[in-house]
């Protein structure tokens, strides 16, 4: 059988499935087009990649002056561009204005298990989203540098943060309720720090799971999940990348991974609750 | 959520980079040497050698910087090529290093710099595919936002955008096959 045509490997990168039968028995055969193949899906994951959970590292102050006296630039430039207000460096959080408040108080999402990737015909989209978050998954550091800032999406610049004093300001909690065949129950709470960093606090009552715990932020339909760790104990901290908009990630969801090194979210989720606001 | 690199990035600081504005330099410095410096990190895997590259870059690019064509390329992916170039070569240069010493000492890895991260690798090619397809022109540009960002089927374009099924099928393809293209020579597997 000849090569199958560039044209059916490019829209299956894309996610659709044209082609007959035998087209994917080729594909399933032929390394030169599960090459091809790969090379195209390659594309679509870097173009749908997810920057908000990479997390970023910042080179020493030194550096900026190393290369300010070398080029001989202006003196109103020799401080470090990255401890400029308006730097990541120095942006504040999300206010607590951009968590969004619910219509009713509890719509159900909470307790109902809402399957991960719901059936119907933008089934595509969670996929190629779901493997780009994967790659791009980084435990939440206190730095907060994240891809997101690189990529310009770190949201829009907010005011500074309230000056009301060197406390932590609770943004939004919820309760976590147990989802089929589960039972750990317990609770999830966003601060925000003086500095502006918010944090994403988890309780979560002993459950035997057969993997390991990882905690999440999605979209209210769960077609968007973006790991923020791994829950090793009943409580674990974890901070929330600049990037990420509450309001658009307002749930807090933990599954049980197995330990086959495969990143993506395993659809088995322990518990889960959607973050209210705190007036 | 949509990341839109070179969408968010102004164009103006191309052009005020390419003239020579200082402050240009800065704000770039200031948008993009985290990504240099983890990039050069996780390659490299000590953090003054990444310190070092993170400062070669900027001074190679602003030294040649009339060399750079703003209608060429975003700042961004260029600065990612240059970037990648300076990795390559410490790299040589640690290698010929290597060499003369003899394993006099074996370099031990900074345990800060943590393991190879093929992540922060992604976003340098996005900021690469970006660019490429900010020059794809239209209707491929549209054609392929449309099938990664509104997730829509060859079908449904064709509808959306009213070209025939088979334009959309072969713009589809030939973008694909130049996006792939790309990301193969900035890594060296053309």
């Amino acid at each position: 059988m000849e090569h199958l045509d560039a044209e059916l490997l490019s829209l299956r990168a894309l996610g659709e499935t044209p082609g007959t039968e035998a087209d994917a028995d080729h594909l399933a055969t032929c390394p030169e087009c599960a090459a091809t193949l790969q090379g195209f899906q390659r594309v679509a994951e870097i173009a749908t990649l997810e920057p908000a959970g990479i997390t970023l590292d910042r080179p020493s102050a030194r550096t900026w002056t190393a290369i300010h006296q070398a080029l001989g630039l202006s003196p109103a430039l020799a401080a470090d561009p990255l401890a400029r207000p308006g730097g990541q460096a120095d942006q504040p959080a999300a206010p607590p204005a951009e968590v969004e408040t619910p219509s009713t108080p509890d719509d159900g999402l909470a307790a109902a298990p809402i399957p991960l990737r719901p059936g119907g015909k933008n089934r595509r989209r969670p996929r190629l989203w779901m493997a780009a978050a994967a790659a791009g998954i980084i435990l939440g550091t206190a730095a907060g540098w994240t891809a997101a800032g690189v990529l310009g999406q770190g949201g829009t610049p907010s005011a500074a943060p309230t000056q009301s004093g060197p406390v932590a300001l609770v943004l939004a909690e919820t309760p976590l309720t147990p989802l089929a065949a589960h039972t750990g129950s317990g609770e999830a709470q966003v601060e925000q720090l003086p500095d502006g960093t918010r944090q994403l606090t988890i309780r979560l009552s002993a459950e035997k799971t057969s993997g390991y715990r990882q905690v999440w932020v999605g979209t209210s339909d769960l077609s968007g999940m973006v790991s923020l760790g791994v829950l090793a104990d009943g409580t674990g901290t974890f901070t929330i990348p600049t990037g990420i908009d509450l309001a658009q990630y307002p749930v807090v969801d933990i599954s049980n991974q197995a330990y086959n090194g495969n990143p993506a979210h395993s659809d088995d989720s322990v518990a889960r609750g959607k973050l209210s606001p705190k007036a | 959520m949509e990341a839109a690199a070179t969408r968010d990035w102004d164009p103006g600081l191309d052009q005020a980079f390419a003239g020579g504005d200082e402050n240009a330099l800065a704000e770039a410095y200031r948008r993009l040497s985290p990504l240099v410096y983890t990039l050069a990190l996780r390659s490299l895997g000590e953090r003054n050698a990444a310190d070092d590259v993170t400062q070669e870059v900027f001074i190679r690019a602003w030294k040649s910087r009339t060399m750079y064509r703003p209608e060429v390329a975003r700042l961004p992916a260029w600065l990612v090529g240059i970037t990648r170039n300076a990795i390559n070569d410490a790299l040589s240069a640690r290698a010929r290093q290597r060499h003369v010493e003899e394993a006099v000492v074996q370099l031990l890895p900074d345990p800060a710099a943590g393991p190879a991260d093929g992540s922060v690798e992604a976003v340098a090619d996005r900021l690469i595919l970006d660019d490429e397809l900010e020059h794809l022109g239209d209707p491929q540009q549209a054609i392929l936002r449309l099938a990664f960002y509104d997730d829509l089927t060859h079908d449904q374009i064709s509808s959306r955008l009213n070209l025939p099924l088979g334009t959309v099928k072969s713009h589809i393809r030939r973008s694909l096959t130049r996006l792939r293209t790309r990301l193969e020579v900035e890594h060296g597997t053309p």
